[in-house]
């Protein structure tokens, strides 16, 4: 049997138990959240502070009415008339398991320093040897508000739902007597964390560190990530903790990523599909605005001090991808993984956490090119803004901003009541979007792109805004001709302090738009 | 001071100064370059000229035996080396243990994309478009000309990705979650047939025999067998470069980069994970006296002769695999071919440039594994003549930092 809360945090409520606003409440809201530079949450069934639950097995099928994942099924099979389940986070994912045909013998746990102070969060999953099966659904556990160890109780548990295609939510909380679960279904407050920038409804798994090192994750065995171990705050461990990350259960984040990218298809695949929908302006801002926009990030590190980096540090990668759809290249960018530059000297630390792209958009800015939306032409012509800074680029984003309040105002181009479908709208709007000066950034000649490498280069900046475009207009090959150039640059030996530079200038923007942004060590203070 | 290279039996037989400078490809029978089993493929010639090779020679006279001042370490070379060893020691990924050398499929940070396969493991995409009879084949090899005395092979690849008809994606998108490719790496050595009386004629993949040798069995000159042995017999045989010994920071002292100069300089193939690895090893192997206590000698047994090739398996273990691979079993228990799933939306999405989807995705996690026979292995190491035996532990192929 689990541990269990101390004190006895729901109450009987009007229409159902909540938790108390204020006192515990608050902090339990807290340990929901799981980002620790989030701001406060939306009014909603969870927000302010209180967490409204079913308390009768009726209401509770009704608040699963329609819900065709997994977790629901559990739900209906398992809940006792006042609409609780006994049994713990083990009744739930052996419920689990069972709903999505996988066995005890596949489930695996994960571990990673979160965003609160360090303190560990778990991750379970089942069926990992098959990543698409896996990624059905996610249990996941954060610090507990009462003691240093995870949360039992109140665990989080998302899962697909193959009918509306969308992951739906679950919020755990203990009963008053701390015996048994309730349960809120569908809590509004997850967008904050999982709906990126644009607080999308649809939610999606947060592995802010996709690609090896993961340096801030458990990746034994196989892998020694050096800040999991260096970091780990020892005291935080608990009979929670030691269950979920019992060594016969936990496992490398190398295998949580495909899930975690099978997961990412499933909500990229499902956003791009109302692409063939009636026309809509805000599903069809909804689909461009990744192109523009980063709504997500990752991060990417050093492999410990050796100088292997993520290439996606340096060069976009839906750039990369743009580029590789147009044909072939003599440049390694186009198709490498990874950037070298000069290992690190004796006693320097190892570049960790660079923010980057989040996959998530740049999958969903895939899913357009893959499907005609965009071509790969226009996908180059947005990322040769600004491109040195692969990542949350100002200029980029202020162009799909300002498309959208024309739009929204009906002095754009686009208008959707004179467009089939969203495909035809996003590609009005993003002809819209390329517009600088009154003076169109996309060319007749698809060899020709308007680059500007630095938006903060004020004399481009000033050419731009004046609609000079034509001082700025250069050919693909000599785009990327300058892009090699300016990877072979970051391979001297100055390199290695200009990336250190650019990283922590992402980590204070990062952390002032991405609740997730992991505590990066040696940061020096924000502006 | 430049750097010479004898081999070990030359050296031996005190003729040191011989004419195997350079150490290029030419054996100990005299073969000329790319004309003896101890070539890899067309390297040697440039090699022998001397004109790419890292280290310059000269072939007026060597003091391999007298490393009092140290032989050269070309800076450039060395920049090279330290990356290769960087990567060799990966916290949690070494490359050497006692049981086994290894390194991951994926290509070291540069290579281009046509030369995409140099590690003793060859990868390109399949995908199963919806109705269509075979799937595509994506950036796979084809020899064109094989290669001779006179003449490098010659190899055409396929594209790397595939243009997807509205009609196809429209299917795909049916069942975004159903496997509609693979990506396929495999260490099939390319000099070795499937069939001696054992294969599996039954699994297929996509409708394509496992054992389509034209498909699945790699193809680049340097992924075979023959290179693979003769890449460990020429690091056992020939004499690297020697260290100051008023210097000890000299990288000559250091196993792993004193392997990688060697390698280079015999193969040029300095840039590959997998030559430095097993060069390295094979160099100990060597400066320890060590040996085979079966009936094989040490380059036919790191070499898996009577395999296909080097076994396939995951950074976890050597028979293991990252999740979605899986093995397919040309011949009954083989590891030397592997699959990992695509989906449909996965294809969709990097339709483009699958082979470096797969690269990305994969590249890194399919691991080569070269099993050491350990409980084998005796060394007896010469301390009096041989300058780095003073430093060999009980195993000397598991190479320490």
């Amino acid at each position: 049997m689990n541990p269990h809360r101390p004190t006895a945090p729901l109450a009987a409520g009007q229409s159902g138990r909540t938790w108390p606003s204020g006192g515990w409440g608050a902090v339990a809201l807290l340990a929901v959240f799981g980002c620790g530079h989030s701001e406060a949450p939306p009014a909603g069934a969870c927000g302010g502070g209180e967490c409204d639950v079913p308390s009768t097995k009726t209401e509770l099928l009704a608040a699963l009415d329609g819900l065709a994942d997994p977790m629901a099924q559990v739900l209906r099979n398992l809940a006792h008339d006042d609409a609780t389940v006994e049994g713990g986070w083990e009744a739930i994912v052996a419920g689990l398991g069972d709903e999505v045909g996988c066995g005890a013998d596949t489930e695996s746990s994960f571990v990673v320093l979160s965003n609160q102070a360090l303190r560990p969060k778990g991750i379970i999953n089942r069926c990992v040897d098959a990543p698409v099966d896996a990624s059905r659904f996610f249990l996941i556990f954060e610090p507990s508000a009462e003691d240093d160890d995870l949360d039992g109780d109140a665990f989080r548990v998302a899962a697909w739902d193959d009918d509306a295609a969308r992951y739906r939510r679950y919020q755990m909380v203990p009963t008053e007597d701390g015996e048994a679960l309730a349960v809120s279904v569908e809590p509004s407050f997850c967008a904050g964390c999982h709906g990126g920038t644009a607080r999308r409804d649809a939610w999606m798994p947060n592995m802010n560190e996709m690609t090896e090192p993961w340096a801030q994750w458990n990746a034994e065995p196989g892998f020694s990530s050096f800040q999991f171990d260096e970091f780990f705050p020892e005291h935080t461990r608990g009979p929670v903790f030691e269950d979920v990350a019992d060594p016969e259960r936990l496992d490398s984040a190398a295998n949580l990523e495909p899930i975690i990218r099978a997961a990412l298809s499933r909500v990229s695949t499902a956003r791009v599909a109302t692409r063939g929908d009636a026309a809509d302006l805000d599903v069809a801002l909804d689909l461009l605005r990744p192109v523009f926009c980063d709504e997500t990030a990752n991060f990417v590190s050093e492999i410990h001090d050796s100088g292997e980096l993520n290439l996606d540090a340096v060069v976009d990668p839906g750039l990369r991808d743009a580029f590789a759809a147009l044909g072939s290249w003599p440049w390694p960018w186009v198709t490498d993984v990874n950037l070298r530059i000069e290992p690190a000297e004796p006693g320097d630390s190892a570049i960790a956490l660079v923010a980057i792209r989040g996959h998530a958009v740049v999958a969903a800015e895939a899913a357009l090119r893959s499907r005609g939306v965009l071509s790969a032409e226009q996908l180059v012509a947005v990322r040769a803004l600004d491109w040195t800074h692969p990542f949350a680029s100002p200029l980029r984003c202020g162009l799909f901003e300002d498309a959208e309040a024309r739009a929204r105002s009906g002095e754009g181009a686009a208008n959707a009541a004179q467009t089939g479908d969203n495909a035809a709208l996003v590609a009005a709007l993003f002809v819209d979007a390329m517009q600088a000066g009154g003076v169109s950034l996309l060319t007749d000649d698809p060899t020709t792109v308007v680059a500007l490498a630095d938006a903060e280069d004020a004399d481009a900046m000033a050419r731009l805004a004046a609609g000079d475009v034509a001082s700025l207009r250069t050919d693909l090959t000599t785009l990327g001709e300058t892009i090699a150039s300016h990877i072979a640059t970051l391979g001297e030996p100055s390199g290695r302090a200009t990336l250190l530079d650019e990283r922590n200038r992402r980590a204070c923007l990062a952390q002032t738009q991405y609740p997730i942004t992991p505590i990066i060590a040696e940061l020096p203070a924000c502006a | 001071m430049s750097t010479q290279h004898v081999t070990r039996s030359t050296f031996g037989l005190g003729l040191a100064l011989a004419v195997l400078v350079l150490g290029g490809c030419r054996d100990d029978d005299g073969a000329g370059p790319g004309e003896g089993s101890d070539c890899i493929g067309a390297k040697c010639d440039a090699a022998m000229d001397g004109t790419d090779g890292g280290s310059e020679g000269d072939e007026s006279g060597g003091d391999t035996d007298d490393g009092a001042a140290g032989d050269e370490f070309p800076a450039e070379l060395l920049k090279t080396c330290e990356q290769r060893k960087d990567e060799a020691y990966t916290k949690g990924r070494p490359a050497f243990a006692r049981d086994h050398l290894r390194w991951s499929c994926a290509d070291v940070v540069g290579t281009a994309a046509e030369d995409r396969g140099q590690e003793y493991c060859e990868y390109f995409a399949m995908v199963q478009r919806p109705g269509a009879g075979e799937p595509d084949l994506l950036g796979l090899l084809n020899e064109t000309a094989p290669s001779t005395e006179e003449t490098d092979q010659e190899l055409e690849v396929t594209e790397p990705g595939i243009e997807l008809t509205a009609e196809e994606i429209e299917a795909l998108e049916a069942d975004p979650t159903a496997v509609a490719g693979r990506c396929v790496f495999t260490s099939w050595n390319a000099d070795v047939e499937a069939c001696s009386g054992q294969c599996n004629y039954d699994d297929e993949v996509f409708g394509i025999p496992v054992i389509d040798d034209s498909v699945f069995r790699m193809t680049f000159d340097a992924n075979t067998y023959d290179a693979a042995e003769a890449l460990v017999a020429d690091c056992m045989d020939y004499i690297p470069g020697q260290g100051a010994d008023d210097n000890p920071d000299d990288p000559f002292h250091d196993d792993f980069l004193r392997a990688c100069e060697l390698n280079s300089v015999i193969n040029e193939t300095e840039y590959r994970k997998s030559d430095n690895t097993v060069c390295a090893a094979a160099l100990r192997l060597a400066e320890c006296g060590c040996y085979m206590t079966l009936r094989v000698d040490l380059p036919t047994g790191l070499s898996q002769k009577g395999k296909l090739g080097f076994p396939l398996g995951s950074w976890e273990a050597a028979d293991s695999l990252p999740a979605g691979c899986r093995y397919e079993s040309v011949v009954p228990g083989a590891q030397q071919l592997v699959t990992c799933e695509l989906t449909a939306a996965e294809v969709i999405d990097n339709a483009s440039e699958l082979k470096s989807y797969c690269a990305q995705t994969y590249g890194d996690d399919v691991v080569v594994h070269v099993p050491v026979p350990a409980a084998a292995i005796r060394c007896d190491p010469d301390v009096d003549n041989e300058p780095y035996a003073s430093t060999c532990a009980d195993e000397p192929w598991n190479v320490s930092p």
